[in-house]
C-alpha cells in the first residue's frame, strides 16, 4: 500500500516521461501487477489533458483590460524618455558640458596670464566669465558636481515618474526625471511640474524647473539649493496638469521616490 | 519603428494570454494586473537582447512573466507557516461576478488553495517539471508531488460531481 502511495505521487513526472529510465521501469511493472494504480494512471493521464486544454482555453481567450494596458504603456514611455534622455549626445550633457566650459576656461587663463589678454577675457561670450573667475581664484567647486544615477520610478492614476539622475554640487543640485501618461498635459507652464525635495531639515529651497516637451511625455530638470553627501531625500510631486474632455484640470497624485544624494 | 513601437507591435497580441496566464498562477486580477506590468517593464528594458523577433517573442514574455509570478508567490508563501493538506480550498471565494464565463476547468481550479493552485497551473499551463516547479517556489520536490497529487484527487471529485459545487474536500 505505502508502493501505492508513492507510485501515485510520481505518476504526473512518469506520464511525461521525467523519471529516470530504472525507476520508470519499476512503476511501469508495478501498474501491469495492480489493477488499482492503473487505473490511477488512466485518471491522471485523462485529467492532464483535460487541465492542459482547459487552462490554455481559458487563457487564450483573455482580454487585457484597457486600465491595465493604458498603466503598462505610460510606464514603458516613461523607461523611454529615461533612455533618450540617458543616450543624448554628449555635448547636451550637463556635466561634461560643465566640464568642457571648465577646461576651455583654464586655457583661456593660461592664455590670459601669457599674453595679456585678462582684461579681454570676460568679453568672451559663455567661457569668458568663467575663465575670469578662476584666473582671480575664484570657485573651485564649478566642475565639482557628482553625477549619481537612479532609477526610481512611481506611477499614479495613468501617469508614471521616473527620476533618472541627481546630480549634486556645492553651488546647486539638479534633479533630472521623466513624467509619462496619455492624459498629461504637456503645454502646461513649467512650474506646473514642479517637484518638492525634503531633506533631513526640511523643504529644500527650488530655484528653477526646465522642462523638454514631446507628445504625452516630458523631460524635467529641477534646481534646488545644494545638499550635504549623504543626505536622505524625499522627492515628490503632488499635482500634474491633465487634458479633460471639458478642459484643463489637474491631477492629484502624489508621485514619489526616496535616495541619498 | 522605434524600439518601443516594436516591442507593442509584438507585445500587444499577447497582452490578453499574458494576463491570464499571471491571474491564473496568483489566483486574482490585481495582483495580476502588478506582476504583469513588472514583467512587462524586465522585458522592455531587456528586449534588445531577444533573439528570434516576433516568432520567439510570446515564449521569452511568459517565461518573464511565470518568473515574475513565482517570485511573487515564493514571497507570499514563505509568510504561510504551517502546511495543512487537508486545507484545501480558499478561506473566502471570490464573488461569482468575478467568475470568468468558459472553462468549467479554470472555476474548479480558482477554488483551490494557492499552494495546490500554483502547482496545477504551473504544471498543467506552463508544461514545467515538479523539478522545476520546486526550484521556482523554492519548495522541496516531495512537497510538489505531494500538493499535486492531492490537488488532482480534489479536482476529480469536483469535475465527477458536476453538480456546480465550488469546493472540493478529499
Amino acid at each position: 500500500m505505502q508502493q501505492c502511495d508513492r507510485i501515485q505521487q510520481d505518476l504526473p513526472s512518469y506520464l511525461k516521461g521525467e523519471l529516470p529510465l530504472e525507476y520508470r521501469a519499476g512503476i511501469q511493472r508495478h501498474l501491469s501487477e495492480c489493477p488499482a494504480c492503473a487505473e490511477e494512471a488512466a485518471a491522471v493521464n485523462e485529467i492532464g489533458h483535460k487541465f492542459h486544454a482547459g487552462l490554455s482555453d481559458w487563457v487564450d481567450q483573455g482580454v487585457c483590460p484597457p486600465e491595465l494596458m493604458a498603466r503598462i504603456e505610460d510606464s514603458i514611455r516613461a523607461i523611454s524618455a529615461e533612455a533618450a534622455h540617458r543616450h543624448r549626445p554628449w555635448y547636451q550633457s550637463w556635466p561634461a558640458m560643465a566640464g568642457a566650459v571648465a577646461a576651455a576656461a583654464v586655457l583661456l587663463v593660461v592664455m590670459g596670464g601669457q599674453l595679456g589678454m585678462r582684461d579681454e577675457l570676460a568679453a568672451i561670450p559663455f567661457i569668458g566669465p568663467v575663465a575670469t573667475h578662476l584666473f582671480s581664484g575664484g570657485d573651485p567647486n564649478l566642475t565639482g558636481f557628482g553625477l549619481i544615477p537612479l532609477k526610481v520610478g512611481d506611477s499614479h492614476g495613468g501617469i508614471a515618474l521616473a527620476v533618472s539622475e541627481l546630480e549634486v554640487g556645492k553651488d546647486q543640485t539638479r534633479i533630472h526625471y521623466s513624467l509619462a501618461g496619455r492624459d498629461l498635459d504637456t503645454e502646461a507652464d513649467a512650474m506646473s511640474y514642479a517637484p518638492v525635495l525634503q531633506g533631513s531639515r526640511g523643504s529644500i529651497t527650488l530655484h528653477t524647473v526646465t522642462v523638454g516637451r514631446k507628445s504625452g511625455e516630458l523631460s524635467i530638470d529641477a534646481y534646488f539649493d545644494p545638499v550635504p553627501t549623504g543626505e536622505a531625500l524625499a522627492f515628490s510631486i503632488s499635482q500634474v496638469p491633465v487634458k479633460m474632455p471639458s478642459g484643463s484640470a489637474r491631477r492629484t497624485g502624489p508621485w514619489k521616490a526616496t535616495f541619498h544624494s | 519603428m522605434t524600439s518601443e513601437e516594436r516591442f507593442f507591435a509584438y507585445y500587444r497580441p499577447e497582452a490578453g494570454r499574458l494576463y491570464r496566464t499571471a491571474w491564473a498562477i496568483l489566483g486574482n486580477e490585481a495582483d495580476a494586473g502588478d506582476a504583469l506590468q513588472e514583467a512587462t517593464i524586465r522585458a522592455y528594458r531587456a528586449f534588445e537582447q531577444l533573439k528570434g523577433g516576433a516568432q520567439a517573442f510570446p515564449f521569452w514574455m511568459r517565461r518573464i512573466l511565470v518568473n515574475t509570478c513565482t517570485q511573487i508567490l515564493r514571497k507570499r508563501m514563505r509568510v504561510i507557516p504551517v502546511e495543512r493538506p487537508e486545507d484545501l480550498s480558499e478561506e473566502q471565494t471570490t464573488p461569482e461576478a468575478d467568475i470568468p464565463l468558459g472553462s468549467e476547468v479554470w472555476e474548479a481550479v480558482r477554488t483551490l488553495d494557492e499552494r495546490f493552485r500554483a502547482v496545477v497551473v504551473l504544471r498543467f499551463l506552463n508544461d514545467m517539471s515538479l523539478e522545476e516547479i520546486a526550484t521556482a517556489l523554492d519548495i522541496p520536490l516531495g512537497t510538489v508531488k505531494s500538493r499535486l497529487h492531492t490537488a488532482l484527487k480534489t479536482l476529480r471529485s469536483q469535475l465527477q460531481s458536476g453538480d456546480g459545487e465550488k469546493r472540493g474536500a478529499v
